[in-house]
């Protein structure tokens, strides 16, 4: 049993793998010097250079303390990819999500292996999981070949399970992150018995609070299939908390047309598109119908024929940037100073 | 587990001196364990190697009753609510008298899954055995109070926690919610009855912010679920029953 390793390293990045990058053209386009960007072996810019992350192999000998980041250090990382690399402009964004996850996943590793822990840490912790559940939402309509959701919510998951360990083993706690962390955490995992027991058996302090009452609400009426509800409430979600949850909303689409298809079934009566429209916050009544044709209820003149017989299961829909999202989007993360202080501070527990 | 391998695999002993006999004692050790470590997932196996065993019947009985508790629990947890009515219903009756505590545990989480079954503890067994906290859950079940029924389960919030039983009482609320309009039913004495009724009786019992379209996908979800034989005419605002018994019984329902 060896002690703890403790990091040495200054840099983003330690200076063996700058040299070794440098030397095999492995550089990136965001950590080259930009004097020397355009010539075939570019020089790496030290205030741009963010350590890689490579797996931890088998038989490779423990990293040094050299190539180790200290906590402080860790810190400005994050920092600067939040602040430097995601409000970036003139590169495709799904390319800024692939280097600032990777590198989110080197710092996260440098805290595994030197067992770093406190309050700095869980802040660490909270602005990648803010990253991962923005980019889940700011990315949905990328091709899977691009961005794929899946891996990106695995990070956040593994994350957030992390940072619960972390949150609950501080001296002093951390209340407003952790009450984010919760609402946030119950969302992302929306319907999932394992999250809500985790979320009721937290202290009274935690629970209480407006934000994670009204991320319990929207669980509830999830699970209960109450879906004039559920929009009500995810209108009213702080915008985090609306990327945690906008992956599960095709599901209650889903479940609303079901629910709809069987209370509604009638061969001669519809129900008014322009009714529904506003209940599951559609764009326009055409999304309606396409939702509605998807599950072969018929559509004629503005009404829906809601058949028992005729619903069919389909797979679900992928997740969109609904005008709702857009307009909460728009207030909360439209300039770039904006996105970044939502990434590095959260907004506040008041829910908006 | 190890331990518990050896016991099962043991095929070749004779019956008397069998290793098996071992199995049921090990089994639940282990579920108290997953079941304190919140993984009841790992129970499956366990219990589909008892389930494939033609000792079942033979071991002890009081093995058989915590055999019979743990599988009941796992049942209520994957919302398997008749067999987990079975597995605790024997548990309870064979459990010995004077086992106060063990009866009193069973019953925890006996009661709530026969409620959702739509069989109502008396005062009376709840007194005996110290559980009145679900008496305050009982009576606005039955009359359809969702306001009391919240409030109640928020007095006794930390109990339930406790006892993991908090979400399952959750479910009560379709219940509630399915008594409240079958009273409003009974009232009207109409098969087609107005969706407005509904919202209002909703704001009497103290859900303020209901609206007609909620009220209707509250009924949507009980036709649904086939506790009410009916369907809802948007043209008309109404819902239409069906001339006998629209409101399933809840004890028939599976």
């Amino acid at each position: 049993m060896h002690n703890n390793v403790v990091g040495t390293c200054e840099f983003m990045c330690p200076t063996t793998e700058i040299q070794m990058r440098e030397r095999e053209n492995l550089l990136h386009t965001f950590e080259v010097l930009e004097s020397r960007e355009k010539m075939k072996r570019p020089r790496a810019d030290r205030s741009k250079a963010v350590k890689e992350f490579t797996r931890s192999a088998a038989g490779r000998s423990d990293p040094r303390p050299s190539d180790l980041r200290p906590t402080s250090v860790l810190v400005k990382t994050v920092d600067y990819l939040l602040e430097r690399i995601v409000p970036k402009q003139d590169v495709k964004w799904h390319k800024i999500y692939d280097f600032v996850a990777d590198r989110l996943r080197s710092v996260r590793q440098d805290i595994v292996i030197q067992r770093l822990a406190g309050p700095e840490i869980c802040l660490v912790f909270i602005k990648c999981i803010r990253f991962y559940l923005y980019a889940a939402y700011r990315l949905c309509e990328v091709p899977v070949s691009l961005f794929d959701p899946h891996l990106n919510g695995r990070q956040a998951i593994e994350c957030m399970k992390a940072s619960l360990l972390h949150f609950s083993s501080l001296e002093v706690p951390l209340l407003a992150e952790l009450q984010e962390l919760e609402s946030l955490y119950l969302l992302f995992n929306l319907g999932s018995l394992d999250a809500l027991m985790h979320v009721y058996e937290s202290s009274a302090d935690v629970r209480s609070c407006a934000r994670v009452q009204l991320a319990l609400a929207v669980n509830e009426t999830y699970l209960a299939g109450n879906y004039v509800r559920f929009f009500r409430l995810v209108k009213k979600l702080h915008f985090l908390d609306l990327c945690a949850v906008h992956r599960h909303i095709p599901q209650m689409h889903n479940l609303a047309l079901n629910r709809m298809s069987v209370a509604y079934n009638s061969k001669i009566h519809g129900y008014p598109m322009e009714h529904l429209r506003p209940l599951l916050m559609l764009d326009s009544t055409d999304k309606v119908a396409e939702l509605c044709m998807r599950h072969n209820l018929l559509v004629k003149e503005g009404q829906i024929y809601f058949l028992k017989a005729a619903w069919k299961e389909s797979g679900l829909a992928n997740p969109v940037k609904w005008i709702f999202c857009q307009e909460k989007d728009r207030k909360t993360a439209q300039t770039s100073m904006q996105l970044v202080q939502l990434l590095l501070i959260g907004g506040s527990t008041a829910v908006s | 587990m190890g331990a518990f391998r050896i016991c099962a695999s043991d095929n070749r002993a004779q019956s008397a001196d069998s290793k098996k006999w071992g199995m049921l004692n090990l089994i639940n050790q282990l579920f108290k364990i997953y079941f304190k470590i919140n993984k009841l997932h790992l129970c499956k196996p366990l219990i589909r190697a008892v389930d494939n065993s033609n000792f079942k019947e033979h071991f002890s009985l009081s093995q058989q009753v915590t055999y019979k508790y743990y599988v009941g629990r796992k049942a209520m947890f994957d919302s398997d609510f008749k067999g987990a009515d079975d597995y605790l219903s024997y548990a309870f009756q064979h459990c010995h008298i004077m086992s106060r505590r063990n009866k009193r545990m069973i019953l925890i989480y006996l009661t709530p899954v026969k409620m959702l079954l739509g069989y109502m503890p008396s005062v009376s067994l709840l007194q005996k055995y110290d559980l009145l906290q679900f008496a305050d859950i009982v009576s606005p079940v039955r009359q359809g109070n969702l306001l009391q029924l919240n409030e109640a389960l928020i007095k006794h919030e930390a109990f339930f926690i406790k006892c993991g039983i908090y979400l399952i009482l959750e479910k009560l609320k379709i219940i509630t919610y399915r008594n409240l309009f079958k009273k409003v039913y009974l009232i009207l004495k109409t098969h087609q009855l107005s969706v407005d009724a509904f919202t209002s009786a909703l704001r009497i019992m103290g859900v303020d912010d209901i609206d007609n379209d909620e009220a209707q996908c509250l009924i949507a979800n009980l036709i649904y679920e086939g506790k009410i034989k009916g369907y809802i005419s948007y043209q008309h605002q109404k819902l239409v029953v069906s001339k006998q018994m629209p409101f399933v019984p809840l004890t028939s329902l599976k």
